[in-house]
């Protein structure tokens, strides 16, 4: 009986919506919205391997693809030792350049011939791997991703090659605008000399000092399995995986030791400081614009969240809608907040173009103070 | 240890002889009013998503208002009858999603985003701007996204290092009464020139249902999708087929043409362009994949050459871009400080020579097709992407269903197919050069 009442009522709403087509409905009323339909969090599978790196997995076949994320904490450029900014970085750069009995190029064409894509990269608090590949090469996937991070040997020629890339790319950077506002603001906002003021791919002057055997000595210091952890997720059965990265990383030992270093207090006190650097004759300003904020393990952190969001999130946040889409200043503005192991930074962004930013000075002042003074709404 | 290098080769060869294609599961129909309607279920998350192109792009522009499919599609955000200008956006940000659109030179693609139980909102709000948008519109709504607009080609064009590069080759690549001679973000003065007329008439041309397809991609049920296009979608007119202009097959290109021009950029970087096959013609799966074999990781060949052993380039890339009439092919190479452009060229120009001597390896070209359809089928993961290419198919391909005739006209490419489509398309008579020097060498 239920069943059949269902059916009815099925019936009856999808004759109620054939009814009133197009011209004949009321267009000013909203449709009202469904239930929220539930969303059930996928819950990975997690397991530690003999060495103590830990797994989540989470199964999803929709497609034959599976992606991986390694999380080495404490391998980011938090951690580059005094005077040699861009360590961290430079190392995980050189992971597949040079590994067990493989080259650079012969590492390249593993992953092409795969169809895998794995690639090292060292951001502030931890360094990353990310893998992708196709369900059919998981195996020789993986055996290629354990000997890139188990076995790297910093190959003098093959660190020659890329130290010169690198550096070539830092005396480049000057001719990317908003890579140097990004740059000064962080060195504003920390001091150049801190973990989480300096630029993640170094200095020039710093950097034409590393070598092999720098890279060698972070590697060995800063990349310790049981420190990691290592999602795994897609097209994968989570007890088969267990197997297959217990025998390529399950012995994976860490060569040496050491404490991570302890990250400088940003300053207490902050003044107003205003940077300009001149680029005669540019298009536009980019500008960064903001202050320390919290660390990601604040228990106002998802507050945080939502007022940056509210400031300059989507295209409803305050920013885009006055700077944007009221006053036609700039294409893109936003709010950003990055949650750290310590207190990272907050700012808002954009792109502007003369001779409007005295105006937009004032317009962003403004909607700073707006989300304390007005609260949020959702109307 | 060797022993491990050959197991890992050993599986890689395994790997690539067995080939699986995923199915896209989805049903089509006709509205009586013209647009395609294509359903795609998919319920791994409680999102839905609804895609619709408009076979409207920069090349339907007139001369002297180009940009203009790209500007009108910013305005298709700015409210409509029952839509006040932000509401959309409000609604859909506020379910968890977002909506955005994209133009290129054949079509414009409007994305709804969001719960699920947002799709009837999306196809109200989707039916109303499709077909009530002139109702409330006026200039200030033009001025206001005609200063966002240029604001967007000075943030990707005007400020960004070599940024004129792809203005300048479109332009050299087909003449000035051909669709593809501008960029869809068009000219400054251009946009300045635009008008509320343009934009009515511009509305009423090419915003009509029979000029679309619509997709719907996510968690939903078909049959209550089906009566919510019927009710806010189906009733909106049919009209005249646009009358857009037609562009005949532009002449050869007779001799290389070369341009040189500086830019606030430490380095040079040279580029080198062709005109290359529309898409889904026979010869674009093969040109796709000589790109790949050209520039694609550190054993491809200009990457190996220039890159790797002669240590004369920063970076070097190749691309194919098929469109609806025609298409583009670049290599794209930043010179290593103190290397003259010319060095690059040549290089690059004898290892396109190569092709002429000898068809690729076919390692050369079971990387191409691996990592090729490797990363075609990661860019399938969401719903929305998927919903995406479905619209293309249906527009271009014609045929919702291409997605395995798509992978297989890949897979089929020989070695002979490359060797053939870049001895045809990559002549060094037909191409264009161009150098972009560092301000301080004029």
């Amino acid at each position: 009986m239920k069943r059949i009442f269902r059916s009815l009522s099925l019936v009856l709403f999808f004759i109620s919506q054939m009814l009133a087509v197009g011209s004949d409905l009321d267009w000013s009323k909203q449709p009202a919205l469904g239930a929220e339909p539930a969303f059930k969090v996928p819950i990975p599978v997690r397991f530690q391997l003999t060495n103590g790196l830990k797994v989540l997995a989470i199964s999803n076949s929709k497609l034959p693809l599976i992606a991986m994320g390694l999380v080495i904490p404490g391998a980011g450029s938090a951690t580059d030792p005094t005077g040699q900014a861009g360590l961290a970085a430079f190392t995980a750069d050189l992971l597949d350049e040079s590994a067990g009995m493989l080259g650079a190029l012969q590492i390249s064409e593993l992953q092409d011939r795969l169809g895998s894509k794995i690639s090292a990269y060292a951001a502030v608090d931890a360094a990353f791997v990310d893998v992708s590949c196709l369900t059919r090469t998981l195996d020789a996937t993986l055996d290629l991703f354990a000997t890139i991070v188990t076995q790297p040997t910093f190959d003098a020629g093959e660190v020659k090659r890329v130290h010169n890339d690198r550096l070539t790319n830092l005396k480049l950077r000057r001719d990317r605008p908003r890579e140097v506002a990004a740059i000064l603001f962080n060195e504003m906002l920390y001091g150049a000399e801190s973990g989480y003021g300096h630029a993640t791919a170094g200095y020039v002057k710093e950097f034409e000092k590393l070598d092999s055997a720098a890279a060698r000595g972070f590697y060995e210091a800063s990349w310790d399995p049981a420190k990691m952890t290592l999602v795994v997720a897609g097209d994968i059965n989570p007890e088969q995986l267990r197997s297959k990265l217990e025998t390529r990383l399950g012995s994976w030992k860490r060569v040496a030791k050491a404490a991570l270093k302890t990250l400088p207090s940003p300053p207490a006190n902050l003044d107003t400081r205003l940077v300009l650097v001149d680029r005669p004759n540019a298009e536009q300003s980019d500008t960064h614009f903001g202050l320390v904020g919290i660390k990601r393990t604040d228990p106002k952190r998802a507050a945080f969240e939502v007022a940056v969001e509210v400031l300059g999130g989507g295209f409803t946040g305050r920013l885009t809608q006055r700077l944007r889409e009221q006053l036609g200043y700039v294409y893109h503005a936003y709010s950003s907040m990055d949650f750290r192991r310590e207190l990272g930074p907050f700012f808002s962004g954009s792109c502007l173009s003369h001779p409007e930013n005295s105006r937009w000075n004032q317009g962003n002042h403004r909607h700073g103070a707006g989300p304390r003074r007005e609260g949020c709404s959702r109307g | 240890m060797q022993k491990v290098v050959l197991h890992i080769f050993g599986l890689a060869l395994m790997a690539i002889a067995s080939h699986s294609a995923p199915r896209l599961p989805l049903e089509s129909y006709t509205l009586d009013n013209g647009m395609r309607i294509i359903l795609h279920e998919d319920h791994s998350t409680p999102m839905v998503a609804a895609v619709t192109l408009f076979r409207v792009g920069s090349k339907d522009e007139l001369p002297g208002k180009t940009g203009f499919a790209h500007l009108f599609e910013h305005l298709m955000f700015k409210g409509s009858a029952n839509l006040p200008d932000g509401l959309m956006d409000r609604i859909l940000e506020e379910g968890g999603g977002w909506s955005n659109a994209f133009t290129t030179q054949d079509h414009t693609v409007y994305q709804n985003m969001a719960a699920a139980n947002f799709l009837e909102a999306m196809l109200w709000m989707d039916g109303d701007r499709y077909a009530r948008l002139l109702e409330v519109f006026d200039l200030s709504k033009l001025d206001n996204q005609r200063d966002v607009v240029r604001n967007e080609r000075r943030q990707g064009v005007d400020n960004v290092p070599y940024g004129q590069a792809p203005i300048i080759a479109q332009e050299m690549l087909w003449p000035k009464d051909h669709g593809y001679h501008w960029d869809t973000i068009g000219y400054h003065e251009d946009l300045q020139a635009a008008s509320v007329d343009d934009v009515k008439a511009f509305y009423r041309k090419y915003y009509v249902p029979n000029n679309a397809t619509m997709v719907i991609a996510g968690d939903f049920d078909p049959k209550a999708a089906r009566a919510w296009v019927q009710k806010y979608i189906a009733w909106i007119p049919r009209a005249a087929e646009p009358n857009r202009p037609k562009y005949s097959r532009p002449k050869p290109i007779p001799e290389e043409g070369r341009v040189v021009k500086t830019d606030k950029v430490q380095v040079p970087r040279v580029y080198l362009e062709w005109r290359a096959p529309a898409s889904f013609s026979a010869d674009e799966p093969a040109l796709d994949l000589a790109a790949h074999i050209l520039a694609r990781g550190k054993t491809s060949r200009l990457y190996k050459r220039l890159v790797y052993d002669d240590k004369i380039a920063q970076d070097v890339q190749a691309f194919n871009s098929s469109a609806e009439i025609g298409g583009q092919f670049e290599i794209v190479a930043t010179a290593k400080p103190g290397v003259a452009p010319e060095k690059l060229i040549a290089a690059i120009s004898e290892e396109l020579k190569r092709f002429d001597e000898s068809a690729p390896s076919p390692a050369e070209l079971e990387q191409a097709q691996n990592s090729r359809e490797a990363g075609f089928l990661t860019g399938l993961e969401s719903s929305l992407q998927r919903a995406i290419v479905i619209a293309f198919y249906d527009a271009l391909a014609g045929n919702p269903n291409y997605l395995e005739q798509d992978l297989a006209r890949y897979r089929n490419v020989t070695l002979r197919d490359v060797q053939g489509a870049v001895k045809n398309w990559l002549k060094p008579d037909a191409r264009i050069v161009m150098i972009f020097n560092p301000e301080e060498a004029k």
